[in-house]
């Protein structure tokens, strides 16, 4: 013990929590998605154990094979418990084999692959998704998946609830899809992780503003998923586009914590190792095939990051992207930002035409996004009076108060 | 310099998320690293163990004994005197989960 207090060995950051999460892979890999909250159970023991014992005794070396040797135990003693209750009552049943319990790196890699797909779903709802993947693929605990979604812990359990009624019903298998279905399944991998990676990024109700943690984690997983598939263009574009996000992270909040808009952002805050690494992905992405969205939204935010200052931002580029997303993707939100780029690149009149011809989107209607861009658009035309109800209707709309804070300041100008 | 023995007896339920387990266990690391030059040893109590108030009544605690009734286990420490020893143990992190017990060691000499 002595030695404990002056060992400096540490574990990694979050250690527990990824820990768990691939623990519950490889046991799910053997009980089966039906039986996941076993799996919990016994992850969850031996966490506890782990925490006892590494208090005492210094943390060993491999403390990852320490956890699944202990997990392992678990498991054995549990299926000799229930072997026995077996035996009794259905004498003909075959006896599992438990040497046959294998719990190597290759088994929890495949085995976390497994998972990914499973939490990512198309047939359970996007809201489940997201609550499980950081449950059973982040470790989180329910309360603090719900502070993290700003939800109460019993509409998580809700949520949780309904995913695992599709496991038990056997609606959802835990494989790594192959063939024709691949290409669709890895689509819903990616989606799930944007959402997962926005749900961090664009928090609006919440006081934190941005969850730097939820970002991370969908960053993590989606390495994970390019490590096994390295040919996924459209996962490069992906991590390309968070990764050239987050690289903006630190200058998007003052000291108070109140949002700033990119215009007044500090430059020389941004991760230049991030961008590096950023725009590195977004080239190996153009390997693929065809244009995807998730490429084009990649581009816009590079343009951005290289851009030494908001004046001199490439926006005739950042519009030309914009006009092709429109093309796949043809929603009211795209629209509003490719006219944000024409504003800038100095098609200035049609810009603001076209955002007006919008008035009518009942997406736009309710978005705070719009209704201030239109104001900012009369500002910079210097039509101060015909900006006014606009900031009026966006603060009416806001529900954040950084937000309001931020449009009330646009109010004085 | 005298020896106490600390005994440590739950008072929550060990449900703990996977990163409050990791936060608990780098308090204690810290914690104890703080009190070194009073630091004896420390040991663990598993959960199972049994109970005898006189021959022949063995009560077994089973896995269903409340946690927060367990005894969690045991660190020995020296320290000057009694106060010296309380104030140690006030500062531990581990009065979040567990109350605990000072008791002076009898000195064999």
């Amino acid at each position: 013990m002595k030695e404990n207090a002056t060992n400096t060995n540490q574990l990694a950051e979050h250690f527990f929590r990824h820990s768990y999460a691939k623990l519950v892979a490889i046991l799910v890999n053997y009980f089966g998605l039906p039986e996941v909250e076993i799996a919990e159970d016994i992850v969850q023991d031996t966490l506890v154990e782990a925490m006892e014992n590494w208090s005492i005794r210094s943390i060993p070396d491999h403390p990852e094979a320490w956890l699944m040797d202990v997990a392992k135990k678990k498991t054995i003693n549990l299926l000799k418990r229930n072997q026995l209750y077996q035996n009794k009552v259905i004498p003909s049943l075959e006896r599992t084999n438990l040497d046959s319990l294998e719990f190597s790196e290759k088994v929890e890699k495949n085995s976390t692959l497994k998972m990914i797909f499973t939490c990512c779903h198309p047939a359970l709802p996007d809201e489940s998704q997201i609550a499980l993947a950081l449950k059973s693929l982040c470790g989180l605990s329910i309360p603090e998946i719900a502070s993290a979604l700003l939800a109460q812990p019993a509409t998580i359990n809700k949520r949780l609830y309904r995913a695992k009624q599709k496991f038990r019903d056997h609606s959802i298998p835990f494989e790594i899809p192959t063939g024709k279905e691949l290409g669709e399944r890895l689509d819903n991998v990616f989606a799930t992780l944007y959402l997962l990676f926005n749900e961090g990024y664009y928090s609006s109700h919440n006081p934190k503003m941005i969850r730097i943690d939820l970002c991370y984690e969908a960053i993590r997983l989606l390495k994970q998923v390019l490590e096994n598939f390295k040919q996924a263009a459209e996962a490069k574009a992906l991590l390309a586009l968070m990764l050239l996000n987050i690289a903006r992270f630190e200058s998007r909040m003052d000291q108070q914590g109140v949002l700033i808009i990119l215009e007044k952002q500090d430059r020389s805050l941004w991760d230049r190792g991030l961008i590096a690494q950023g725009i590195e992905y977004l080239k190996q992405s153009i390997a693929g095939k065809k244009v995807t969205k998730f490429q084009l939204q990649a581009g816009i935010a590079a343009e951005h990051c290289i851009a030494a200052s908001f004046e001199t931002t490439n926006w005739t580029s950042i519009s030309r992207q914009y006009a092709i997303l429109e093309q796949l993707d043809d929603n009211a939100l795209v629209k509003l930002n490719l006219n944000i780029a024409r504003f800038y690149a100095g098609e200035q009149k049609k810009a603001l035409q076209q955002l007006l011809a919008q008035g009518t989107n009942p997406t736009l209607q309710k978005s705070v996004h719009y209704h201030s861009t239109l104001a900012v658009f009369y500002l910079e035309l210097k039509l101060k009076a015909k900006a006014i109800p606009y900031l009026e209707t966006a603060l009416a709309l806001s529900t954040s108060t950084k937000e309001k804070e931020l449009i009330r300041k646009k109010m004085e100008i | 310099m005298k020896q106490f023995l600390l005994l440590l007896k739950g008072k929550k339920s060990l449900d703990y998320s996977p990163e409050q387990l990791q936060e608990r266990l780098e308090e204690y690391r810290e914690w104890i690293a703080t009190i070194e030059p009073h630091y004896i040893s420390d040991n663990r109590l598993e959960r199972k163990g049994a109970h005898l108030k006189q021959k022949d009544q063995i009560a077994l605690d089973g896995p269903f004994l409340e946690a927060k009734e367990i005894i969690a286990g045991f660190i020995i420490i020296q320290a000057d005197n009694l106060e010296q020893a309380a104030h140690l143990c006030n500062n531990s992190p581990l009065l979040k989960y567990f109350e605990i017990y000072i008791r002076p060691l009898i000195s064999s000499q």
